[in-house]
C-alpha cells in the first residue's frame, strides 16, 4: 500500500455528467439571458434539443445561477414508465412545506401524453400558487411550455469544451469525434474517453 | 420395430448421445409440426364454427366440434411439451444426472457458495453455483440460454398461420358456396346472365393469403433454427479442480462432449469484460469491453461417436496480477469461460460459463479449498517480481 | 488549516473505495467516523488526529479500461461558520495490472503456460 498520484480520466463519466461541466453559450449570449427570459416567463419553460446535446448541463446551470431566488432546487430525471430518479442540488438544513422549490425535469418527452398532461397540470398549480418554479428539458416541443432554448452543439464549443477539460487534446481528433456523433456531445466525450486512455496507456 | 416403437414411447429415439444431426433436425421438425398442426386444427375449427354457425348462436354445438377443440389443444399441448424436453434435455445430460446421482453426498459442498462472502467486499455472490462433479471436483453451470428468440419467432408462427388458416378457410367456404350455386343454376337451365347474382369470391382475403403464407413458413422456419440452435449437438460439461478460482493459481479442466457428429472444431477460451452502465440524459447505456481473451483448448475434427462422450483434460492459469471478478450499481468486472463448439451443416454453438475469480491468496486468507491438486500449485507466477507473473 | 483549527467543530473520516470511467459513480464506506469537540479521542483539534482500520481484500485498486476502482481516505473538516473542507487522500490496495498490460500474458506461447503449471495430459478420450 502506498500514497499515489492518481490520473483521472478529465472524460469520465463523473467529469462530464451534468452540472460537473460548464454549458458554452453560442457567441453574444451568456447565462444571464437565458436566466432572466425564464424570469420573464414566471419560472415556467422548456429547453428542447437532440439527445446529448446539453439540455440537462443548461437546466442545472441556470437552476444553480438562480439558487437566490428559491430556497431548494430538486432534479428529477423521468425513466419511462412510472419511474423516477429524484435528487436534491441543493437543499436547506430545516426544510418547510412553504419552502420555494425550482424543479428541474430531465425527460419530458418519456411521459405518455396523459400523464404529461397530468403532470403538468399539477405542476402549472403549483407554480401558480406556490411559485415553485420549473424547467423542462425534451426532446420535442411541448405548446403548453415557452420556450427558453434550443440547444444545438456546433464543432466550435465542442472544441473549447473539450479544451477545458484537457487542454493538450489535438483539434482533428476533437473534431473527428464530434462529427462522427453529432448532435450527440455526450458520445462524443465518450469516443474521447477511449482516446485519452490510448495516449496514457502509450505514454507509460 | 418393437424396439424403435419402445425407444419412441421412452422419448430416446432423437435424444442423448445417440443422437445423429438429421436426428435432431428431424426430433424438432417433428415437435414444431404437431404443435403447429395443432394450432392449425384449432384455428380452423373454431373458423368452420363461426361460418357455419346455427341461427340461435355463435359457435355451431355436437360433439365433433367438442372433440375437434379437444384434439387441436392436444396436439398443441403434446408439440410445447416436446419442446420443451428437447431444452431441458439439452441442458441436463444423462451423464450429468448420474453424476448428480452418485455423488450426492458431496451437495454440502456446494451449498457454501450461496452464501454471502462478507470477507470479500463487492465480488458478487454465486448465482449459478457448481455441481459436484464426474471426474473432478466440481463441474460449472452453464449460463442460461437466451429462450426470448425462440419464443418471439413461435408467437410469430402462431399467428401468421392462424391468421392463413382463417383466410384459407374464408375463401374455400366462398368458393363451395359458388360452385354450389352454379350446379344448382344448371340444373335449373338458368342463362348465364343470372350468373351475376352468384355470391363473389373474397380476392382481398385470396391475394392476402399467400404473401401470409410465405410469411409463415419464413417464421416457422426460423422457429425451427431458433430450437436447432438451443438444442442441437449434445450438452457440454466443463469441470474444474477447484472452484473458485484466485488470481495466479493453475487448475486442471476437463470438457465432455456429447452428441453424434464431427465437430469441425471445439474452442475453449477464457475472457474478461468490464460492464459499465451510464445514464445518457434519461436513456441508461451499457458498455461491455473485453479486456482479456486466452484460448485455453482447441480441437478440430472431433468424431463424436455413439454411446462415447468425447473428453479431454488441460490446464489454465488465471493471470498473476488480474484483476478479481467485481460487482457494483454501475459497473461489473467478468470473467467467463466460452466454448464454441462448431459441427457440418450446424449453426455455430456457443455456450458461456460465467465463474468467479477471487483476489490471490497474499491478500485472502479464504476457505482453503481453493486448490484441489497440489501439484498444480507449484507455479513461480506468484512469486515472480514480474507484475504479470511472466 | 492549522490557523482555522479553533474553529473546527467536527471532523469526518471515512476510508471509501470508488469507481471511475465511463460507468456511473460506485462508492463503497469501509469505515467512517465521526469526531467532535466532546468526542474523547479528539481532545483537541490542534493535535494530530489518527485513525486504524484493517482494510479488506477486495476491490483491488484497479486501473481497468472503462473502470477505474480507487481508494482514499476522505476527511470533511466542519467548521463552525457552516462552512466544509473535503480532501481526498488516494492509496492503492494490492497490486492489480492494468488490462493492457495483461493482454501480453495471452500472447504467450501454450507451452510456456504447460511449463508453469506442471504437465497435464491434453490429449482427448473417447470414454
Amino acid at each position: 500500500m502506498s500514497l499515489n498520484q492518481v490520473f483521472r480520466n478529465p472524460f469520465s463519466t463523473a467529469s462530464v455528467s451534468p452540472g460537473k461541466i460548464e454549458f458554452l453559450f453560442p457567441k453574444e449570449m451568456v447565462i444571464d439571458d437565458v436566466a432572466q427570459n425564464f424570469s420573464r416567463n414566471r419560472h415556467w419553460a422548456q429547453i428542447v434539443g437532440p439527445h446529448g446535446s446539453g439540455k440537462s448541463t443548461l437546466a442545472i446551470a441556470v437552476a444553480n445561477h438562480l439558487k437566490s431566488k428559491f430556497d431548494s432546487i430538486v432534479m428529477m430525471t423521468l425513466l419511462g414508465g412510472n419511474s423516477l430518479k429524484r435528487k436534491f442540488i441543493f437543499q436547506p438544513s430545516n426544510p418547510r412545506k412553504t419552502d420555494k422549490v425550482l424543479h428541474v425535469v430531465d425527460g419530458l418527452e418519456k411521459l405518455s401524453k396523459f400523464q404529461r398532461q397530468l403532470m403538468l397540470y399539477h405542476q402549472k398549480k403549483l407554480n401558480l400558487s406556490h411559485g415553485h418554479g420549473f424547467v423542462f428539458t425534451t426532446h420535442r416541443t411541448w405548446s403548453q411550455i415557452p420556450i427558453l432554448f434550443e440547444t444545438s452543439p456546433d464543432t466550435v464549443r465542442f472544441y473549447k469544451l473539450v479544451k477545458k477539460l484537457h487542454p493538450t487534446m489535438p483539434a482533428p481528433i476533437i473534431r473527428q469525434a464530434f462529427e462522427k456523433h453529432r448532435p450527440n456531445c455526450r458520445e462524443a466525450l465518450m469516443e474521447l474517453y477511449d482516446v485519452y486512455e490510448s495516449f496514457c496507456f502509450a505514454s507509460r | 420395430m418393437l424396439r424403435r416403437i419402445n425407444l419412441f414411447l421412452r422419448g430416446r429415439l432423437f435424444s442423448g448421445s445417440n443422437r445423429r444431426w438429421w436426428a435432431g433436425v428431424a426430433e424438432a421438425s417433428f415437435a414444431g409440426f404437431i404443435f403447429f398442426l395443432g394450432v392449425i386444427l384449432f384455428v380452423a375449427s373454431l373458423t368452420v364454427a363461426v361460418i357455419y354457425g346455427s341461427p340461435n348462436g355463435f359457435f355451431v354445438s355436437g360433439y365433433q366440434l367438442i372433440l375437434q377443440i379437444v384434439l387441436a389443444l392436444s396436439l398443441v399441448c403434446l408439440g410445447t411439451y416436446w419442446i420443451a424436453r428437447l431444452i431441458w434435455d439439452f441442458g441436463v445430460s444423462a451423464d450429468r444426472r448420474g453424476a448428480l446421482a452418485t455423488r450426492a453426498s458431496e451437495l454440502e459442498l456446494v451449498q457454501d457458495f450461496r452464501k454471502p462472502r462478507t470477507k470479500l467486499p463487492a465480488i458478487p455472490a454465486e448465482r449459478l453455483p457448481p455441481r459436484p462433479g464426474r471426474k473432478l471436483k466440481f463441474r460449472l453451470q452453464p449460463s442460461p440460454r437466451n429462450v426470448w428468440g425462440l419464443l418471439t419467432s413461435a408467437a410469430f408462427s402462431i399467428v401468421l398461420t392462424s391468421t392463413f388458416t382463417i383466410l384459407l378457410i374464408i375463401v374455400i367456404n366462398a368458393l363451395q358456396n359458388r360452385t354450389s350455386q352454379w350446379e344448382t343454376g344448371i340444373q335449373q337451365s338458368i342463362g348465364p346472365s343470372r350468373l351475376s347474382s352468384l355470391p363473389d369470391v373474397p380476392w382481398i382475403a385470396a391475394v392476402l393469403s399467400l404473401p401470409i403464407l410465405a410469411a409463415a413458413f419464413w417464421s416457422i422456419y426460423l422457429f425451427i433454427r431458433q430450437l436447432l440452435k438451443l438444442t442441437g449437438i449434445g450438452p457440454t460439461g466443463l469441470e474444474v479442480s477447484a472452484y473458485p478460482f484466485q488470481v495466479g493459481e493453475c487448475y486442471r479442466f476437463g470438457i465432455s462432449q456429447t452428441g453424434r457428429v464431427r465437430l469441425k472444431l471445439l474452442d475453449v477460451s477464457l475472457v474478461c469484460h468490464e460492464i459499465a452502465t451510464y445514464d445518457e440524459g434519461t436513456d441508461i447505456r451499457t458498455e461491455n469491453r473485453e479486456v482479456f481473451s486466452k484460448r485455453l483448448f482447441r480441437r478440430r475434427g472431433i468424431m463424436l461417436r455413439r454411446g462415447q462422450a468425447f473428453y479431454s483434460e488441460f490446464q489454465m492459469q488465471i493471470p498473476a496480477g488480474a484483476m478479481h471478478s467485481f460487482k457494483s450499481s454501475n459497473n461489473r468486472i467478468q470473467w467467463k469461460i466460452i466454448v464454441v463448439a462448431q459441427a457440418k451443416n450446424w449453426p455455430r454453438l456457443n455456450r458461456n460459463f460465467t465463474v468467479l475469480v477471487h483476489p490471490a491468496d497474499e491478500t485472502y486468507q479464504g476457505t482453503g479449498n481453493h486448490v484441489a491438486n497440489p501439484s498444480l500449485k507449484s507455479g513461480p507466477s506468484r512469486n515472480s517480481t514480474n507484475p504479470v507473473g511472466f | 488549516m492549522s490557523n482555522d483549527t479553533d474553529q473546527i467543530s467536527a471532523i469526518e473520516a471515512s476510508v471509501i473505495w470508488k469507481t471511475e470511467g465511463k460507468g456511473g459513480e460506485d462508492i463503497g464506506v469501509h469505515f467512517f467516523e465521526r469526531r467532535n469537540q466532546k468526542s474523547p479521542a479528539s481532545q483537541t483539534f490542534q493535535e494530530p488526529q489518527k485513525l486504524s482500520t484493517l482494510l479488506p481484500v477486495s476491490p483491488l485498486t484497479y486501473d481497468g479500461e472503462i473502470i477505474k476502482i480507487r481508494w482514499c481516505v476522505r476527511v470533511r473538516i466542519f467548521l463552525e461558520g457552516g462552512v466544509q473542507i473535503t480532501e481526498d487522500c488516494h492509496f492503492q490496495l494490492g497490486k492489480v495490472v492494468c488490462p493492457k498490460e495483461l493482454k501480453r500474458f495471452s500472447d504467450l506461447d501454450e507451452s510456456e503456460i504447460e511449463k508453469e503449471c506442471g504437465g497435464v495430459d491434453s490429449s482427448g478420450t473417447l470414454d
